[in-house]
This record gives C-alpha cells, structure tokens and sequence, in this order.
C-alpha cells in the first residue's frame, strides 16, 4: 500500500458512494412517497426500519458477505440500503409536514392526487428530501470503508492496512481523504439544494 | 343554480349538517354566516366535494355533482381557502394560472389572465406578476388568492372567510373589490362570514346556521326587519335599528315613569311638587288616569291666588301621540311645535310617558352606539 494506489481507492470509494447513495435515493424517494399516502402504516413501518438501522454497518455487510460472498453486488446492495433510510425519513417527514392549506387548496384547484403530489406536495418538501440526501450521502462515505472489509477496495484499504500494521501513516492517508470527500460530496449537495429548491421558498427557508 | 336538497352530514353519532336545502340565483352573492363551528365550511365544501354528504342532494344547474368527476367539478369552481394558501414554490403568474395549466390552456391565454387580473387589483403586472407569495404582504397574498380562484373563469366561487385575517382599512377595500368583481363578472359567490357587517355589505341574500341547520335565509334588508331568531338579533346587533330606523316608536324615544297628578289637586301642593321635582309643568290625569292637559307654573302664579284647585288651569297646548306612532314624526313635531315635550299615551289616553329633546337624543345615541 502506497501513495500511488491512492487515486485508484479513491476512485473506487467514490464509484461505491455515489453508486449506492444514487439507488438509496431513489429507493427512499418511492419508499418515502409511497408511506406518506398511507401514513397509518408508518406507524409500523418507521419503527421497523430504525431497529434495522441500528444494526452496524459492519454487521450487516459481513453478513450479506457470507450469503453472498466477496462481490460488488454486496457492497453496492449494503451501501445501497444504508443511504435508503435518510432519504426515505426525511422524505415521509417532509411530505408529511407540508402545511394542510397547500394541500386544500390544490385539491379545491382540481388536482388530481399526482399532480397534488409532483406540483405541490414534493416541491414543498424538496429541501427536507435534500436535507436527506446529504446525510445518506455523507455517511455513505463513511460506511463505504467498509468495502475493503471484504476485499472490494476503497479508502478503507488504506486504513485497514494502517491498523494491522499499525502505520498511522497510511491510516491517515485513508481517513483524510475520506474525510475531504465527505465534505466536498456534501457541498456538492448543498449546491444542488440551492439550486432545485424553488426561489420562493429560499427565501422562507433562510427564514427559518 | 346552486340548489342543496336535504343534505346532511354525521361524523358518528354527531350531525354536522342537518337537513339543509336552500338555493342560490345565479349571479348572486350569497353568504353564510352564523357562529363558530354551526358547519359553514364543512357546507361550501361539500359543494366542490372536498367533503360529501351522509344524505342529500346538491345540484348545479340541475345536474347532480355526484355525476361529475370530482376533480373535472373543482376546476369549474372557485375556490379561496380561509388560509389564502398560495403555493410558495410558484411565482404570482403561475399561482393565478394553476387552474388554466390544469385546463390546459396555451401559455398565451394564460398570460393574458394574468395581465387582466393583476390589472382588476391593481397590482401591476411588470412589479408583480414574478414575485413569490412570501414577497407580498397579507392583503396582497389575499388578492392574489382571490384571482386564482377567478383565473379559469368558473361560474361560481366559494370563499370561506376571506378576509378574516386582514386589518379593517385592507378588509374594507378587499370587500368592495370582491363585491364590484362579482357584480362585473356577473358569477355566483357564496361567501362565508361570521362577520355580519360584511355580510350585509355584500349579500344579495344572507344564509344564517346555526348547528347544522339553516335558521334564516333572508336578503339583507328582511334579515334586518325580520330576524327570524335571537341569535340572528344578536349578530345583526347594532345594525338592526339604526339600519331600519323606520320601525322605531314613540314609545322607544320617550321618557316612562313621568309623575302625574289629578286634576283635584290643590295649588300648594302642586307647587311645592314642582318645586321638589324641579319642573315648571305638571301633566294632569282623571279618576281614571286619562290625560288631561297640564299646568304650568307661570299660569300658577299669574292667576292661582283665585282658584283653589289645578283644575280650571289645565291647558291642552301640549301635543300629544300615541305609543305606536313613527318615531321620525314625533321628532318633527317636537322640533315644528316648539314645545318642550310630547305626552305620549296609549290605546286609552292614558300617559305613557313623554317626549323631551334629550330623551330623543339619548335614544338615538343608543340607536347609533348601542
Ligand atoms: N373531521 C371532522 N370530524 C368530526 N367533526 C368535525 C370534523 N370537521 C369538522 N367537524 C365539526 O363540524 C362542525 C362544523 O365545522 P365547520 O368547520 O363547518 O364550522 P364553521 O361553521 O366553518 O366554523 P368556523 O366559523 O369556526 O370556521 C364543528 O362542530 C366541527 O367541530
Ligand atoms: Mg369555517
């Protein structure tokens, strides 16, 4: 383990963060969507997934690595789930939030429930959606560390390696990368919060 | 136009809306007004089908709502929510013309509404047409509300409160707005007060409730004569009489409880009740408490020396009405006369009360200021 296997990790943490965080997104975006038309079952279904989700990281890709074995579909699919759970929270919470007047009101329009939906409903929760995606995807690039676990690569190689050998040396130069790319994925999705967030409601949300 | 045949609504055991049926002209402003919670929304809802009733009918234009699609039916009615509720993620334009969008109108026509519409509020179109709601104040936000529900040009409107949350300089201007918006475009409104003021500006006909049932359904000016019920008295309040100053009496303008004295009286003690009483006229009654006439104490000290009883001093120059008579004729008599009061009298000429200037004044105070 070197410095020169650095860009190929790092490539490799990143394809494994934005891979899953993309399928979490969507995953959660549907699943979000589709509790808060029946918000009596998430009485149920809420509960059930923050039990799930205590469930460490690490326990859960070894066990998908003893059913599955040392593949990418393994990684991806345990990523994949992990960045569902913000998404889906902050979806259901935000959709669920959206002031009942807005709601009246485009239904007293004449929308019919989709439009309801896709016109006013998810553009009122749209930053809370975001606010999900950001938290889904900087701890994605945390929990993808886990991938060198089972031998798919990634910066956790790095720390993996610094840890048996006890080299801080190469542990950091898991960690700090990690770190900065924690932290510019994150920008990233505050710049795309700027941008998708409608102008009128900016401006209520600097508010806030 | 709108016609509502025995409609009800239970949540549970509980009657929301009791057997309900009225209807409303078209092109007319009908508002329902009436006490917290007596179902006034729940009733407008039922009309765009946001809420349906347990039992009943409603019909617009003879056709069955329940016929029609209920989203197709909404797009064909107005509607401004208590809450105003403007999209904050659309801009003026794009709120006013949701309905059109969802009719699928071509962006020109759109845009052609909103000029008009900004311009019948007179917001302009360049400063406005582009904000978000949360960049305009509260009566703005109200108007635009308004607008949306006009935008598609539905041939009713319902409005639940929509001005209850404004000052009463905007709430004022916003009504005459509404009421002249109305009368232009010639569209059936039904509007929910609780507000009688504004009811009886607007109204072409007034709809009072009371849990769940309608109590009156009346045009203004017969709600203020004839309120059906207390309760509808009670809301009309200061309106009723000083809106109607034609029902007004003697009887509501004079003083009671006048003294009196029999014509059998003798001089020293007449004088020396006046003299408690501190008037200079007293009103003279027979046995059988009839109005007589009056004395006066100038007629007392010109000639009481040669009489021993008020009697032949009495003087009928006092005009006199009668309890029931129209309270606008006794001021103009009192004025025209000169005298300084009225006797009024009942059925049986017996004294009822009277008629001085400030008891006319005190009464219309209470007229005018309750
Ligand atoms: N979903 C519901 N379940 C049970 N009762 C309800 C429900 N919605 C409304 N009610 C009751 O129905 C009655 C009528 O409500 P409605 O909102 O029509 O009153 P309102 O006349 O508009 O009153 P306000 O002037 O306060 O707006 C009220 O007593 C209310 O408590
Ligand atoms: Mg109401």
């Amino acid at each position: 383990m070197t410095i020169q296997d650095l860009p190929q990790a790092l490539w490799e943490h990143l394809t494994f963060t934005v891979v899953s965080v993309a399928a979490g997104f969507l995953l959660g975006l549907v699943l979000g969507i589709l509790l808060s038309r029946k918000p009596a079952l998430s009485g149920v279904v809420l509960p059930v997934l923050s039990i799930f989700n205590t469930i460490p990281g690490i326990v859960f890709i070894g066990l998908l690595f003893l059913a599955w074995g040392s593949h990418l579909a393994t990684v991806l699919v345990a990523l994949g789930i992990y960045a569902t759970f913000p998404v889906l929270k902050n979806t259901y919470a935000g959709l669920i939030s959206v002031d009942q007047q807005y709601i009246e009101a485009a239904r007293g329009c004449g929308m019919s429930p989709a439009q309801c939906l896709f016109r006013v409903e998810l553009p009122l929760a749209l930053p809370t959606v975001i606010g999900g995606l950001r938290m889904s995807t900087v701890y994605t690039v945390s929990w993808a560390v886990l991938a060198s676990m089972i031998g798919l690569g990634g910066l956790g190689t790095f720390i993996y390696a610094g840890l048996s050998s006890n080299d801080n040396g190469l542990i950091l130069l898991g960690a700090i990368p990690a770190a900065l790319l924690a932290f510019v994925l994150g920008s990233l999705v505050d710049l795309l919060q700027r941008h998708v967030v409608p102008k009128g409601m900016r401006k209520a949300g600097e508010r806030a | 136009m709108l016609r509502f045949e025995h409609v009800s609504l239970s949540y549970g055991a509980q009657k929301i809306i009791d057997d309900i049926s009225f209807e409303i002209q078209e092109g007319q402003m009908a508002v329902l007004i009436g006490p917290s919670g007596c179902g006034k929304t729940t009733t407008l809802k039922m009309i765009n089908r946001l809420i349906e009733p347990s039992a009943g009918k409603i019909f617009i234009n003879g056709e069955d709502i329940t016929a029609q699609d209920k989203v197709e039916l909404r797009r064909h009615i107005g509607y401004v929510i208590q809450q105003i509720g403007l999209f904050p993620n659309m801009t003026v334009a794009q709120n006013i013309c949701v309905v059109p969008n969802l009719l699928k109108w071509s962006k020109e026509e759109c845009d052609r509404i909103v000029h008009q519409l900004l311009e019948l509020v007179n917001m302009p179109y360049e400063q406005y047409a582009h904000k978000y709601p949360s960049e305009l104040s509260g009566g703005q936000q109200q108007r635009i509300g308004i607008l949306r529900a006009l935008a598609a040009s539905p041939p009713i409107v319902l409005m639940d409160e929509p001005f209850s949350a404004l000052d009463p300089m905007t709430r004022r201007s916003l009504q005459q707005e509404v009421r002249s918006l109305q009368q232009k475009l010639n569209k059936t409104f039904v509007f929910v007060t609780h507000d009688m003021e504004e009811a009886l500006d607007l109204a072409d006909v007034i709809i009072f409730m009371n849990q769940g049932k309608i109590v009156q359904m009346a045009p203004p000016e017969e709600m203020l004569e004839h309120p059906a019920s207390g309760q509808i008295q009670d809301f009309l309040g200061k309106f009723i009489q000083a809106a109607s100053p034609k029902g007004l009496t003697a009887a509501d303008f004079m003083r009671s409880g006048v003294y009196t004295v029999p014509a059998s009286r003798g001089i020293n003690e007449c004088v020396s009740m006046m003299q408690r009483r501190n008037v200079d006229t007293l009103i003279v009654v027979d046995d059988a408490k009839r109005y007589q006439g009056t004395v006066s104490i100038a007629d007392i000290r010109l000639t009481g020396h040669v009489v021993r009883t008020i009697d032949p001093l009495i003087r009928c120059n006092t005009p006199t009405v009668h309890g029931g008579d129209n309270a606008k004729d006794c001021f103009d008599l009192l004025i025209s006369s000169g005298a300084p009061y009225l006797v009024v009298l009942d059925g049986e000429e017996r004294v009822l009360g009277i008629i001085t200037k400030t008891s006319m004044a005190s009464a219309m105070a209470e007229q005018l200021w309750g």
